[in-house]
């Protein structure tokens, strides 16, 4: 009888903390561990907390940039993962802060100014950062792009812009996209004409009516490591997605090529959360990343660009021809406008949420 | 109804003091974070009074939001149902089977109740995907021309969420089945039922309590999925969790980040008492049925 009760008491209580275990609050995309990534050199105290994305991502800036400032410097870094704002605000507004230097897309900074730092410019390259891209609490350390890619064993013929995308009889096939508001509603407007110039304040719904005539041959990815599989594996023969996503699946020997025409230039930015425990090494780190001899290292291992541009010209001339900066690239790209999206996020999600349900 | 503390603070009455530092854990890790979201949710948003049901009030107003819930509970619903046709019979064989094949059986259960939740779920796409594992296969011995759509829709998400929690069914099911007297069902055929009418009258209801009990936690549980249904569904199938993920990552509106979750609770709390009505609690936790 005690034998049975034990048996079934354990059993139930597998049973309960296996319940417990299997639910992470966490994105899919994003791994909550923190993992400490440099050792310091003998004889210095300064350490520092970075936080980036992970995976691939945080190995390209560990070779750029993070490995290099420890050795130089006598920094041991710390890094850490994901940026998620809501731990962020959290974090400034409970007094316990322990990230130095986050990096961060401009729509959280438009979102969370109260509880970022204003830049130390003093040490800071301002002057030589692409015009608009310093911000008071953000500056960019390296741009990307959300471009379409598309396979080339299905479309022999390229897809040349937006337009085509939307093209299900000329290019027929699923696509994938981020099951995000934007730059999805940028390109859709884009692809129904409107120039990328004219885009704000946003025609949602226009938007959302353009997005209607592709909506049974759309597939949805929650990031963009999952829409690059997606495209990789063929579940989807055209789809908005990562550049860097997109070349790392094409060296490793996807059918897939990028068309650079109409990309959404972005850029990722680095910022210190108000009251980081290590303000001014922080400002120091963020100065070195986007000073013109480090900027351009990240293309070296990752197709992203650098946002100093004096660094330009030092890129690698091959990794410089899969980069979003590269010759002519930028002519028709499409800028987010984030003062906008700051503004009217919560009511697009919204009206987003309630497009994907119908 | 029976209310099963009185029951076993009647038993243990001399070692309850020792319940003290779980309890102690219990208030600080989760009993005082639940109480911040529920303050959290009826603080109202800005544009209001202080505190009310502002928030509540607006969740059900929004048709995004009323439409996600009843999809929540309709698909947890499906999902219990399936879990309950599938699982009962598994019990069952369990229940008869001899050591070897029972512990095999259990094994199986185990080993995916083990495994991540997020390797599950991700195998699934593999199998069902377009390129995937069955249409593979299913084109290869030329059975179907085109590739069947098993996932991204309704079908994805139920086959997921089934195989996921049908652990949660079979072992409740099978530790009440264990304790029924096989000779009980022996003696209503000795005295003429046929088996299955033996079955029905004399196993099923004494297996009643294992199979409230299974319904309740995979109905329970299955309410607050999201990541299953967003990578095995498509976003119609958008559940509960992934908007109260949305609101306090994306959106940063915690007041309705705290009242979605309020709300999960409160149909988590209702249907414990629901069926808290039905059975009685001792018989499933271990204990004997008789106590009262």
């Amino acid at each position: 009888m005690c034998k049975r009760m034990l048996v079934i008491i354990t059993v139930l209580a597998l049973l309960l903390a296996a319940c417990v275990a299997p639910l992470p609050p966490a994105p899919v995309a994003a791994d909550t561990a923190a993992t400490t990534a440099q050792t310091s050199a003998a004889g210095d105290d300064a350490t520092l907390t970075f936080v980036g994305w992970g995976g691939a991502y945080q190995e390209a800036f560990d070779k750029a940039y993070l490995n290099d400032y420890t050795a130089d410097q006598g920094v041991s870094i710390t890094v850490d993962t994901p940026p998620d704002p809501a731990k962020l605000a959290t974090m400034v507004e409970a007094g316990q802060v322990t990230w130095d230097v986050i990096v961060v897309d401009a729509g959280t900074i438009e979102r969370s100014r109260q509880y970022l730092e204003p830049l130390d410019y003093s040490v800071i390259a301002k002057d030589e950062i692409l015009p608009g891209f310093a911000d008071d609490q953000g500056v960019a350390v390296i741009f990307f792009a959300a471009v379409l890619g598309y396979n080339t064993e299905t479309f022999p013929a390229a897809p040349q812009s937006w337009a085509d995308f939307f093209d299900l009889e000329k290019f027929p096939g699923t696509r994938t996209v981020l099951k995000q508001p934007t730059p999805l509603l940028e390109i859709a407007l884009v692809a129904d004409g409107v120039p990328p110039a004219e885009l704000y304040p946003l025609d949602v719904e226009r938007a959302l009516r353009k997005l209607d005539t592709i909506k049974d041959s759309l597939i949805f990815a929650e990031s963009g490591a999952q829409s690059q599989q997606q495209l990789a594996d063929g579940e989807a023969v055209m789809g908005i997605s990562y550049n860097g996503r997109i070349q790392t699946a094409i060296e490793e020997g996807a059918p897939l090529a990028i068309q650079w025409n109409q990309q959404v230039l972005t850029a990722d930015y680095l910022a210190v959360p108000k009251g980081a425990p290590h303000k001014e090494a922080a400002m120091k780190l963020i100065a070195y990343m986007t000073a013109a001899d480090q900027n351009y290292k990240i293309s070296d291992h990752i197709a992203y660009a650098p946002t100093n541009v004096k660094s330009f010209d030092k890129v690698n001339p091959e990794k410089g021809a899969n980069l979003p900066t590269a010759e002519g690239r930028t002519e028709n790209s499409i800028q987010i406008s984030y003062r906008w999206w700051g503004e009217n996020f919560p009511a697009t999600m919204e009206r987003f949420t309630q497009w994907l349900l119908e | 109804m029976t209310l099963p503390v009185t029951s076993i603070l009647r038993r243990f009455n001399r070692w309850a003091w020792l319940l003290l530092p779980v309890l102690l854990f219990l208030a600080i890790f989760f009993l005082y974070p639940s109480w911040l979201i529920l303050q959290g949710s009826i603080v109202a948003p800005v544009q209001a009074p202080l505190w009310g049901l502002a928030n509540f009030v607006r969740f059900f107003q929004t048709s995004v939001f009323s439409q996600v819930l009843v999809n929540t509970i309709r698909t947890a619903a499906v999902v219990t149902l399936l879990c309950l046709l599938i699982g009962y019979p598994y019990a069952y064989v369990m229940n008869r089977a001899g050591p070897r094949l029972m512990q095999l059986f259990l094994l199986a259960l185990l080993l995916s109740l083990w495994s991540p939740l997020l390797v599950r779920t991700y195998a699934w796409t593999v199998i069902l995907q377009t390129t995937g594992l069955v249409n593979t296969l299913l084109l290869e011995l030329g059975m179907i021309q085109t590739p069947l759509k098993l996932m991204r829709n309704l079908t994805g998400v139920l086959i997921g969420m089934t195989y996921i929690l049908l652990p949660l069914m079979v072992l409740p099911i099978y530790s009440v089945m264990r304790r029924i007297d096989r000779e009980l069902v022996l003696a209503a055929q000795s005295l003429g039922a046929a088996p299955l009418r033996a079955f029905f009258a004399v196993f099923l209801p004494l297996s009643l309590p294992g199979v409230y009990t299974g319904v309740l936690l995979v109905f329970v549980e299955a309410l607050s999925f999201y990541i299953t249904p967003a990578l095995l569904g498509s976003p119609r199938q958008m559940m509960l969790g992934e908007l109260t993920i949305q609101q306090i990552q994306l959106t940063r509106d915690w007041g309705m980040g705290s009242t979605m979750a309020v709300i999960m609770l409160m149909i988590t709390l209702i249907s414990l008492g629901l069926v808290g009505w039905f059975v009685n609690f001792n018989v499933v936790l271990g204990g004997r049925g008789d106590v009262d």
